[in-house]
């Protein structure tokens, strides 16, 4: 009797209090199973078990012990309280004892589990990808700083969560990879390298019919555009045109209140970025509001942000449908400054050059993206898309970032250790201005062909430069294997001078892998 | 809305009191074309059932998918359970919009409703149905389907949002089911047909009315290429407008 009144009415309690209840009669089994109805599901299959090992049969065989299981939930007055349990143990008679501390302990202790249990809805996929890449970096001077590999291998391992639970619900996006460098010019610092992290998780809770509440780390993204979304201040890229790589999320508290079918408003605050994130980095939070509008044949928003440097941006998107062929869409913003980065010419610098932030004057800088999309009658689609963006490298820009990059690669070819120390982050600045588009005006295009011949998907696409030329060429093709396998690969070549945008990095790029879906 | 689901009790009652074939002629055709979207889901104000989409193609086999739809008034949601590489991937339709994504894919992308995004049948043969609303109707000399008298409807788009220009459409005259349809293109060529079974049952408004159970497409150009759609577990449900929110669809 002791294993049944275990202080905590533990599993062995369960087990044997069950099992010798059940024993006594089918009427007393499911008495104790009313008791706690909830309880059947917080432990079904062990409470199941204990049942069946008694009676040769599953609980759920008998109509009777269903029905009651399903409406003695709500009726028990005493859910999971240890203190009850214990004392209920004494000045009770022997022959009732397991079934009052069944009653009374085990069953209230499981009731609420069940009750979680019962209502949570669960779904979950993982995906397991390896692929080899094979590139060409483009310029010696950053392969010898960054020791680019020429071929790697990757594996990576991707688990997708989510989890509901009346009024609430939840997600965890969970990844671990693993990457190995085969070859390189210049030999890396490690060959080997492996990560496990959480790239988005959120929690989401409705606290009435149209108004919740969500606190995580997410990827927040909207509007039509493929090449970039410049109302959305929080990512630059879209993860739309990387059939691989994943954008990662970032911590948002977000409270949505969607207050008719048309119209939803939001308000945002980007509390931090993850580890891996260090795209916008020195890291300012922004808070934002946006309100979202679906209507007949159209679609749209606008967003306000402040950052907490105290700068304000007013973005808005829209799309129209024009038929069941044809979309129009635009996507653009308004800012004071720009956060980039400007190459300026400054005598006192080891170098004569460095970087600054020449737009904190605050003039207004605008950002558009004109799109179009089209069906054909055959199944492709084309894109065509233009983006202007104001803060991107004008003319004197151009000419002093290709200035300035001369002036860092020679000092990397020279003797000066300290002229090479100050090469090293006029360089890397010149790589990542946290610009929308180094570029002032970019033509996009994409032709896409999902579920050729149900045999897989294309996907030819193209970014050009309007100002200095350079274009950067991908094709994306998948290859489904079986319902849960595809082979996938993408090749990217880039042209242009040797300062152009796309060709800062790599001259060409092909990643061939395959991906199992369970 | 409301008039539609006056037209449809209308019809019903007409049905459960005995009304004949005759009788029942006397419908317009807007009101045989409502009574039978709301057979493929059209117009009702919330039902979820799965659905099945067998493909097959000379050239390329076979192709399985799955489904769980949602739908409610002029709004669905469609989100692929099967094959395991394009499971969670959910394709939303509010009006003429519509948006397609994947948990992670981040974005929601919008598309047309010509597109093919879940596999061989075109969006617009995923979501539900509302002729009525997208078409005009004008009642052709009846027909005899299998030997179930049928009116005959000559359907024609009244906009270009949708999948197809012109149909016509043949609707039992006994259980306003539909049973057959052929698809135009704007030259007026047939390019598709169909052939509908409606052998489920939905509980609604008190009265059991058939719910479609199978909508096979052919191909006419390729006889060969065939869509075979499976309806099943068919229930009422009640949702919110956040159910059908675009940002939804990438969580």
């Amino acid at each position: 009797m002791k294993q049944a009144v275990s202080p905590v009415c533990g599993s062995a309690g369960v087990s044997d209090g069950m099992r010798q209840a059940a024993a006594t009669s089918d009427r007393a089994a499911i008495s104790i199973a009313h008791g706690g109805a909830a309880a059947f599901n917080a432990s079904r299959p062990y409470v199941e078990q204990a049942y069946w090992s008694a009676h040769g049969r599953r609980l759920s065989a008998f109509p009777a012990a269903k029905h009651e299981l399903g409406t003695g939930r709500d009726a028990h007055p005493k859910q999971g309280n240890n203190t009850d349990c214990v004392a209920a143990s004494f000045g009770v008679r022997r022959a009732n004892l397991q079934h009052i501390l069944f009653t009374l302990c085990i069953a209230p202790s499981a009731s609420i589990a069940h009750g979680i249990l019962d209502d949570v809805r669960l779904d979950g996929r993982q995906e397991l990808l390896g692929y080899y890449t094979v590139q060409e970096p483009a310029d010696a001077t950053l392969d010898s700083l960054l020791r680019l590999s020429s071929q790697q291998a990757d594996l990576e391992w991707r688990g997708d969560w989510s989890a509901g639970f009346d009024p609430c619900s939840a997600v965890l996006s969970v990844r671990a990879a693993g990457s190995r460098i085969l070859e390189s010019e210049y030999p890396p610092a490690r060959r080997s390298d492996t990560d496990v992290f959480v790239n988005a998780w959120a929690v989401r809770c409705k606290l009435a019919p149209a108004l919740s509440l969500s606190a995580g780390r997410q990827v927040i993204q909207w509007g039509s555009g493929i090449y970039r979304s410049p109302s959305n201040p929080f990512f630059i890229d879209t993860g739309k045109t990387h059939p691989v790589r994943e954008l990662y999320g970032k911590d948002f508290l977000r409270a949505t209140w969607q207050f008719s079918d048309e119209w939803t408003l939001e308000a945002l605050r980007n509390t931090g970025v993850g580890r891996r994130d260090g795209a916008l980095e020195p890291y300012s939070p922004i808070n934002a509001v946006r309100a979202n509008w679906v209507g007949q044949s159209a679609s749209g928003g606008l967003i306000a942000s402040k950052g907490d440097e105290q700068r304000t941006r007013l973005g808005a998107y829209f799309t129209q449908t024009l038929s069941d062929a044809w979309l129009l869409y635009l996507d653009g913003d308004v800012q004071r400054g720009s956060r980039g980065w400007y190459p300026e010419r400054q005598a006192a610098s080891p170098l004569g050059w460095r970087y600054v932030r020449a737009r904190e004057n605050r003039e207004p800088q605008h950002a558009l993206l004109l799109g179009n999309a089209y069906t054909f009658e055959s199944g492709w689609s084309l894109n065509i898309e233009y983006l202007f963006n104001e803060a991107g490298y004008d003319d004197a820009a151009r000419a002093a970032f290709a200035q300035s990059k001369d002036a860092a690669r020679a000092a990397l070819r020279g003797n000066d250790a300290g002229l090479a120390a100050a090469a090293v982050p006029l360089l890397l600045t010149g790589l990542e201005p946290h610009l929308l588009t180094r570029s002032r005006q970019t033509l996009f295009g994409q032709l896409l062909r999902t579920e050729w011949g149900n045999r897989g998907d294309v996907a030819l696409r193209a970014a050009h430069s309007l100002d200095d030329h350079g274009t950067s060429w991908s094709l994306s093709l998948t290859y489904n294997l079986s319902p849960s396998a595809e082979l996938f690969s993408y090749a990217v070549r880039n042209v242009g001078g040797q300062d152009s945008e796309f060709r800062q990095l790599f001259d060409y790029s092909v990643i061939a892998g395959a991906r199992w879906f369970f | 809305m409301t008039k539609q689901i006056k037209y449809v009790s209308l019809i019903w009652l007409g049905i459960s009191t005995g009304f004949t074939a005759h009788g029942a002629s006397a419908l317009g055709a807007s009101e045989i074309l409502s009574a039978s979207d709301q057979i493929r889901g059209g117009g009702l104000p919330g039902v979820e059932w799965d659905l099945t989409i067998t493909a097959t193609d000379a050239d390329t086999g076979g192709d399985i998918r799955k489904f769980v739809v949602k739908a409610t008034g002029d709004q669905s949601l469609a989100e692929t359970t099967f094959p395991p590489r394009a499971a969670g991937s959910k394709l939303l339709q509010r009006s003429r919009n519509m948006w397609y994504g994947r948990p992670n894919l981040h974005r929601p992308i919008s598309i047309s409703s010509r597109q093919k995004m879940t596999g061989p049948a075109a969006n617009g043969d995923i979501a539900s149905t509302n002729y009525n609303q997208d078409y005009n109707a004008v009642l052709l000399p009846d027909d005899t389907i299998e030997g179930e008298p049928s009116y005959v409807l000559q359907l024609a788009a009244k906009n270009k949002w949708v999948t197809y220009d012109r149909i016509k459409y043949w609707v039992s005259k006994s259980r306003l089911v539909p049973l057959k349809a052929e698809f135009y293109t704007v030259s007026g060529k047939l390019f598709k047909t169909a052939s509908f079974e409606s052998k489920n049952e939905l509980l609604y408004q008190g009265k059991r009315q058939p719910f479609v159970s199978r909508m096979v497409i052919r191909d006419t150009l390729n006889p060969d290429n065939v869509s075979v759609l499976d309806y099943s577990d068919v229930k009422l449900r009640q949702y919110s407008a956040a159910d059908f929110s675009v940002d939804g669809l990438t969580q």
